[in-house]
């Protein structure tokens, strides 16, 4: 690798962790003042503009707690718990492009690429829950292993529809394709699909079984305290947002818009849309129950997501011009 | 020359480390999701739309580990003790203790009940006193600012840890668990209800030296 290609690397590098900082500050801000609001309440208010000094104060407090390390917990797996979180899904966002040529690495496979990070995660909650040898984080893990793993299969399904109509895996030409007609309008099945099953691989509600707050404490991160919780947070909203991101590229067009020209603009204004739509749902949906979760994933989504597949490869033999 | 020249003259890196780590602890308290009896539906309540706690910051966890503040909004019964006092035990430092309500400050109503303590304070080095059967919305707001003045007003600098209330003698009755280095207790035989006149309220300033809300 020549001298600008670190240098590309490292500069990109910087600008994803601090894109990941801003993410979650803005995030769980704009998540309780969005909350807060749908519940006639006001959410953060006095500590600054409305609330936005907030999150730094808790970062400052969470560094500054003590770090409690159980008697009965597995001290190495312990610590690296929430590393094996925070790495796998700050690796996945290298992979993200936001405009064309504009990222870190302009992969041919990038989508599996950011995929297959993405399946690391359960290892990460697996190992965290495990750890603790406490009941609340094993239930939490487990929920989280089966639930990540049982929707894992229908989004690659819904995601290989798009793959099929695109021809490609490479992010860059998977948007591009959507120049004139988005995704979700030729395959609105495999969108409804790829959704679901994004909602639950974030750890959203209504599937936001391992970390139930009303059976689980707090789910498989009840026993970390100070910045290691703070860590696991990150994790999950950077999980967010490279959900939101997906969800957008692959079916909502990405930096397309009709009749206006493409610009990096829309594709944020459609991740911060998709966010926010989970935390609607957060905030109006209750929460499923283990077997109901189970079976909705593998009785319905994973057959509808096969018809879907086989559907968009037919119809892309049939109508080359269209699919 | 070093950061602090001597102990009496901290130099400018301490006290604004210090001056930040009491703005992020008094803006972010979370307490700990735990309801004891009657004054737990007020502190909802406070937590609710017309009043709404997360205007300061403040928002509920539920689990221990991750929650700054207890509040403790009931009575304690004899059984209850170790529970209360084991979760007091499972937050991590620093924290602090509200007792909301007469029961939580002196046993209240029941404090001739042969399985209530007399107050908080028999178990929790309790920070702050809120008065009320049950205190109103409004004054668990006004305490728990008061809560928020306290830390912003206390240097971090030193040790923050603060001991378990050791009572004299090891109570038979209501077993206390010995978790930690911190919270010895020496064994003995019957533990006595302490004597005491009046509640400990310690007032910690008025309505007009409220805190300001602004920053
Ligand atoms: S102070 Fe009154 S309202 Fe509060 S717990 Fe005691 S009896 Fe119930």
């Amino acid at each position: 690798m020549s001298a600008a290609m670190w240098i590309h690397a490292l500069l990109w590098l910087v600008g994803l962790l601090l894109l990941i900082a801003v993410v979650t500050v803005m995030g769980v801000w704009w998540e309780r003042k969005f909350i807060g609001h749908l519940q006639r309440r006001r959410g953060p208010l006095h500590h600054g503009f409305h609330g936005l000094l907030q999150l730094p104060a808790d970062m400052v407090k969470m560094i500054s707690k003590e770090d409690i390390v159980p008697d009965s917990a597995d001290p190495w797996l312990f610590q690296i718990g929430p590393l094996m979180v925070v790495v796998p899904a700050i690796a996945a966002m290298a992979a993200l492009m936001f405009a064309p040529g504009f990222g870190l690495l302009d992969m041919n496979h990038g989508l599996f690429y950011i995929f297959a990070f993405q399946t690391l995660l359960p290892l990460g909650f697996a190992v965290i829950g495990w750890s603790c040898a406490s009941k609340f984080t094993l239930i939490g893990a487990l929920r989280a292993a089966a639930q990540l793993i049982s929707y894992e299969i229908p989004m690659l399904l819904a995601a290989l529809g798009v793959v099929v109509a695109a021809g490609s895996m490479r992010l860059t030409d998977i948007i591009n394709a959507q120049a004139g007609v988005w995704y979700i309008f030729k395959e609105p099945l495999g969108f409804a699909i790829f959704g679901i099953a994004v909602l639950a691989e974030m750890n959203r509600t209504p599937f936001d079984l391992p970390e139930a707050e009303s059976e689980l404490v707090a789910g498989y991160q009840t026993e970390y305290s100070g910045m290691k919780f703070g860590f696991v947070q990150l994790a999950e909203y950077s999980v967010l947002f490279t959900g939101s991101y997906l969800v957008s590229a692959l079916f909502l067009g990405g930096w397309n818009m009709p009749f206006l020209p493409a610009s990096p603009l829309w594709l944020l204004l459609k991740i911060v849309a998709c966010m926010t739509m989970t935390m609607w749902f957060r905030g109006t949906f209750p929460r499923l129950r283990v077997d109901s979760l189970m079976s909705l994933s593998w009785k319905w989504l994973l057959p509808i997501a096969l018809v879907n597949i086989m559907a968009v490869a037919a119809l892309a033999l049939a109508l080359p011009g269209i699919y | 020359m070093g950061v602090v020249d001597d102990a009496e003259q901290p130099g400018f890196i301490t006290t604004t480390l210090d001056k930040l780590l009491r703005w992020g602890r008094s803006r972010s308290m979370w307490p700990v999701n735990a309801g004891i009896a009657c004054c737990s539906l007020e502190m909802m309540t406070t937590g609710a739309a017309r009043y709404d706690f997360d205007r300061f910051g403040i928002m509920f966890r539920s689990s221990p580990r991750q929650a700054d503040v207890m509040i403790v909004p009931g009575p304690i019964t004899k059984k209850m003790a170790p529970i209360v006092q084991r979760v007091y035990n499972q937050m991590a430092e620093p924290r602090w203790v509200i007792a909301m309500g007469s029961c939580a400050i002196s046993g209240g109503t029941f404090v001739d009940s042969y399985n209530v303590l007399p107050g908080a304070e028999t178990i929790l080095p309790v920070d702050i006193y809120i008065p009320g059967c049950p205190p109103r919305p409004e004054a668990l707001l006004y305490g728990c600012l008061q809560l928020k003045k306290l830390i912003s007003e206390t240097s971090t600098i030193g040790s923050s840890r603060k001991p378990m209330y050791v009572p004299p003698v090891l109570p038979e009755e209501w077993p206390l668990e010995l978790l930690g280095e911190y919270d010895a207790l020496e064994a003995g035989a019957v533990w006595v209800q302490p004597e005491r006149d009046s509640p400990p309220v310690t007032p910690l300033g008025d309505a007009e030296s409220a805190p300001e809300d602004e920053l």
